[in-house]
């Protein structure tokens, strides 16, 4: 920092160096007048006593919105995932797996059997009406061995067999169907 | 002096809370941080209160305006008392030239001074002439090398050099004890 030989600096210079005073505070209506002065330039902004509180508040408000917004995208965007990899445990009180994906499976096979409409050769169409038929009695048939009481199922199943060829006899069926 | 909040941050976090935000606390405390030395400064080498203040107030100014170009290569502090000085200087010069005087420039060798008495060392640096008080101040109060003066006044080195020389000759005869005779 300070280049200067020591050899002009007698003890008293060096003891009155020492002493002398490095700092002196100005007035305190100075600092008003720099504060003021550099408002009036726009060099600062002036203090305001909401100014904290309402930071405060905006702050919190933001952070609000942040937490909610995240929540509910959060909802929207894993509510199919979950729904679809739900187990008893997580959920006991919604729908179990194979519920659900005896739902999906049943709204593809929808999906699929009305998508015929839009095929473009008989075969095609035929073919897949074909198929419906068998998936729908092959359900029918499993259906029967989980409900084997219940009558509807019996009658659609009856049917079903009738129209594929393994049912003889669709006399008293129809007359069921009519009655039910 | 009320404590603000920004009390222990850096000078660079103040400026730049003053910088982006024209925040009046930090710049509170960069002022009271820093200004009871420049007003120090230049108090002594102006001689004047009123004088003093102003270029207090012209300095923060300047500073404010000078943020976003200061690198901080240096401290704070020495930029802040280099624009103390270049503002001092105007006055200084703005003076001398109404009295037909030269400023801060290489003063003639003073003659002897008419009185043998043990003066205050404060008193002594106010009798200095002005290019001999800056040198002296600089150097040996602010501990500026004579390159960095050089460079602040506007002088070579060697003429800083000289310059202090002859300061520290007239304050040493100015510190002579009662009766004893000072060099020349």
């Amino acid at each position: 920092m300070n280049d200067e030989r020591d050899d002009e600096m007698t003890p008293e210079l060096a003891t009155g160096l020492r002493g002398l005073r490095r700092e002196l505070a100005p007035s305190d209506l100075l600092e008003e007048r720099v504060v003021r002065a550099l408002r009036e330039r726009a060099l600062l902004r002036p203090r305001r006593i909401w100014e904290r509180p309402l930071r405060w508040a905006a702050g919190i408000a933001a952070a609000l919105v942040l937490f909610f917004s995240g929540l509910t995208l959060g909802q929207r965007t894993a509510a199919p995932r979950l729904a679809a990899h739900r187990s008893p445990a997580v959920s006991p009180t919604g729908p179990t797996p194979v519920v659900e994906q005896v739902r999906q499976t049943g709204a593809a096979y929808v999906r699929a059997v009305s998508d015929l409409q839009g095929a473009s050769s008989i075969a095609t169409r035929d073919q897949g009406h074909q198929a419906a038929l068998d998936s729908l009695l092959e359900a029918a048939e499993e259906l029967s061995r989980l409900q084997p009481n219940d009558p509807v199922l019996k009658l659609v199943l009856r049917v079903l067999k009738k129209g594929a060829g393994t049912e003889p006899d669709l006399s008293s069926a129809s007359r069921q169907i009519f009655w039910v | 002096m009320r404590p603000e909040p920004h009390d222990t941050e850096s000078d660079a976090r103040l400026a730049r809370h003053v910088l982006r935000e024209g925040s009046e606390p930090a710049f509170r405390t960069l002022y009271r941080r820093h200004s009871p030395a420049l007003y120090q400064f230049v108090l002594r080498l102006l001689g004047s209160v009123s004088e003093a203040e102003d270029v207090v107030q012209d300095t923060w100014i300047r500073v404010v305006e000078g943020l976003p170009r200061f690198r901080w290569d240096a401290s704070f502090r020495t930029w802040l008392l280099g624009i103390g000085l270049n503002r001092s200087r105007e006055i200084l010069r703005k003076a001398c030239r109404s009295r037909g005087e030269a400023p801060l420039e290489i003063e003639p060798e003073l003659p002897a001074p008419p009185l043998v008495e043990r003066i205050d060392l404060e008193d002594a640096i106010q009798a200095l002439p002005r290019g001999y008080r800056a040198v002296f101040l600089l150097h040996d109060v602010e501990g500026l090398t004579h390159d960095e003066i050089a460079s602040d006044l506007g002088i070579s080195a060697g003429t800083s050099k000289s310059q202090l020389y002859f300061a520290r000759r007239v304050l040493r005869s100015h510190l002579k004890p009662k009766g004893v005779s000072h060099e020349r």
